[in-house]
């Protein structure tokens, strides 16, 4: 490391050990207007950054947020960068809270006070590196709570956090596969919006101009691409995950994907080689085994299908319990990325 | 309207499982159920069936009924949303079911939710069925058309009235094979398929927010689809679908303590179909045949295969 960057770096992790306090920037005016609950609410962010976070975010919530409203509206003294950061994730992660208990009256205006008070942090580019990580762990949570029964609710809220970062990280190739694997599961749902699977395809079309070997990426714009009905053009991004040394779930999804197209247009034998090659990438996965038996009986092999049928039904439940979520990950989008992303932010706030 | 049930098999010696024909060994089995005000009706010869085979009648040269041994195949869906009573009542139900079989009948046990689980090939010992059933437990997706082609191929091989009993109580989840897939399958096998599901004409319930209501259409509608593939699946094969009332006690009351009830009904009617055996003039023309039975009696409904496929397969 350059000494230049490591003095940086150093001088930044010392200032980041500071523990917060209200007086960075506050005028003497200012200080004179400081409240029991203003040194209480720099006590809990402090608290956050300490790693305590579920401690922090309880009695948060007790706490009167009249002092967050006037730092929102800078008439609270300043913090530093490190601190309004944290203070920002307090908000969040309150919000979180709530919205997960499908309070959504109090979840998002939380939301959305975290997002203004983001807008404190400086320098400029901290703030907008902060914030691309905020809106892509806001929307990732949207995303994922999809999953648990609240569809209608969580759907719209994960689509405004995402539509807005791509508004604002129109090249980033994360929020551009994040966006589009969400308007991807809506536009697949037999009530959902066509629209969407379209618009998912231009997300990731765009994404795979910037990052053109992202397997992931490649893998969504293949099957996109396939739902869309243009199979020909979604052989391509398949093809070449096949070549990258990609996770083994996109190999399997990718294998998968080019056999039920050909499947589909009668190459049995194409279709029946890309299934066998997914029961080797991952042997405990079923549902390759079903695929190929069926395609093996619609060849007229009804005893190899008959045996790759015996194998499918002799794996144990236990296995395909442990490897559901891997074989729902695509379905899942990458809202499942939301954890890693949350513990960088709180990573980056730790002292 | 009457749903259809045949059976397909050669006669001759050969060990090929698939209704292979050759001239002057193949036989036509047909696999009928009768019917009178939801009764069996029992007691029919050959004399009292018409059989057409691309609308040509074709003389009927036997009829079985009990003398022919059952092959049937549970298919349970045990996805997280039969769990708690729903799922005590589907074990009793299979208990009940595995109970009345008659010595040379066979059963096999085939649960499902996002995963395939076989608990026992098809056997006729019953008491080794019974201890599978306590294996049982709910989890997961539901991937019912995976499911049904998994005992389908199952019953390629078996040439004595093989049947599947399917229960599931929700949209499929988690299938690779589409809709169109389990039909072509079903089309092609010789088993008879009955299934079991909710009923779907119950009055809406009073959920509170006008969100929640929507959801419960949206999902009513999803289930209807379901329903009505199923009813497509049972008819193409012959058999019947049977809807009973929402079994989660939460939204429509329990109805699941009538699925006992409901096997044992099945196992009745698979138990009092008509064998009807055929001999097609050859050659016979590769392709789909289309099949109607009729019985000389008025007021009868009979439920019957619509057609075979012969020869090699499209």
């Amino acid at each position: 490391m350059a000494l230049g960057p490591a003095m940086t770096l150093t001088a930044a992790l010392l200032l980041q050990s500071h523990e917060c306090k209200m007086t960075d920037s506050a005028s003497a005016g200012l200080r004179a207007e400081f409240t029991g609950d203003d040194a209480e609410y720099v006590r809990l962010v402090n608290l956050y950054r300490d790693g305590r976070h579920e401690e922090a975010v309880r009695e948060f919530h007790n706490l009167n947020l009249v002092v967050v409203e006037r730092l929102i509206r800078r008439q609270a003294p300043g913090m530093s960068d490190h601190c309004l950061q944290a203070a920002t994730l307090l908000e969040t992660e309150l919000a979180i809270d709530l919205a997960e208990r499908s309070r959504w009256e109090e979840s998002d205006p939380l939301f959305d006070e975290a997002w203004q008070i983001s807008f404190l942090v400086e320098p400029p580019v901290n703030r907008l590196r902060f914030q691309r990580n905020w809106l892509l762990a806001a929307g990732l949570f949207h995303h994922r709570l999809i999953f648990v029964n609240v569809a209608e609710e969580a759907f719209p809220r994960a689509a405004r956090f995402l539509r807005n970062a791509v508004r604002l990280y129109p090249n980033d190739p994360e929020m551009l596969l994040a966006a589009g694997s969400l308007l991807e599961w809506s536009g697949s749902l037999r009530s959902g919006d066509p629209d969407h699977l379209k618009e998912a395809e231009e997300l990731y079309a765009r994404a795979r101009r910037i990052a053109p070997s992202d397997p992931d990426i490649l893998l969504h714009h293949g099957w996109v691409l396939q739902r869309l009905g243009r199979a020909e053009e979604a052989s391509a991004p398949l093809l070449q995950v096949l070549e990258l040394r990609a996770r083994e779930d996109v190999v399997y999804r990718s294998r998968m994907a080019l056999a039920g197209m050909a499947e589909r247009d009668g190459r049995l034998t194409e279709a029946i080689g890309h299934y066998e090659a997914a029961t080797e990438v991952i042997p405990s996965w079923q549902v390759a085994y079903l695929a190929l038996g069926h395609a093996l009986h619609a060849s007229g092999s009804h005893d190899r299908a008959r045996e790759v049928l015996d194998r499918a039904l002799a794996i144990p439940m236990k296995s395909a319990d442990e490897t559901l979520g891997g074989w729902w990950s695509y379905e899942l989008g990458i809202a499942l990325r939301f954890e890693s992303v949350l513990e960088r932010l709180r990573a980056e706030v730790m002292r | 309207m009457s749903s259809v049930a045949l059976l397909l098999l050669v006669t001759a010696a050969s060990q090929e499982p698939r209704p292979v024909f050759r001239v002057s060994t193949e036989a036509v089995q047909v696999d009928v159920f009768v019917g009178e005000d939801g009764r069996a009706v029992a007691g029919l010869g050959t004399s009292d069936f018409e059989l057409y085979d691309d609308g040509q009648l074709r003389k009927v040269d036997s009829v079985a009924v009990a003398e022919v041994p059952l092959n049937v195949v549970l298919v349970l869906d045990t996805s997280e949303s039969v769990e708690g009573e729903t799922l005590t009542h589907l074990r009793r139900a299979a208990d009940g079911f595995l109970s009345e079989l008659s010595t040379g009948d066979r059963a096999a046990l085939l649960t499902f939710s996002h995963h395939l689980n076989l608990h026992s090939p098809l056997t006729s010992d019953v008491t080794l069925l019974k201890a599978t059933l306590g294996e049982i437990e709910a989890l997961g997706g539901t991937a019912w058309h995976d499911a049904l082609f998994a005992a389908l191929e199952m019953l390629e091989v078996v040439r004595e009235r093989p049947a599947v009993l399917l229960f599931t109580d929700g949209a499929d989840t988690y299938s690779w094979l589409r809709e169109e897939q389990v039909l072509s399958l079903v089309s092609r096998s010789n088993a008879v398929v009955y299934a079991i599901t909710r009923e779907e004409k119950a009055p809406l319930p009073d959920l509170g927010t006008t969100r929640a209501q929507e959801r419960f259409r949206q999902n009513r509608r999803e289930r209807i689809r379901r329903t009505k593939l199923l009813l497509d699946v049972t008819r193409e094969s012959g058999g019947r679908l049977i809807e009973m009332g929402d079994p989660r006690p939460a939204l429509l009351g329990d109805a699941s303590d009538r699925l006992q009830e409901i096997f044992l009904e099945i196992l009745a009617e698979m138990k009092t179909r008509y064998i009807l055996t055929y001999s097609p003039p050859a050659p016979v023309r590769d392709g789909w045949h289309e099949l109607e039975v009729k019985v000389k009696r008025k007021g009868v409904e009979v439920q019957a295969r619509r057609g075979y496929y012969y020869g090699p397969r499209p």
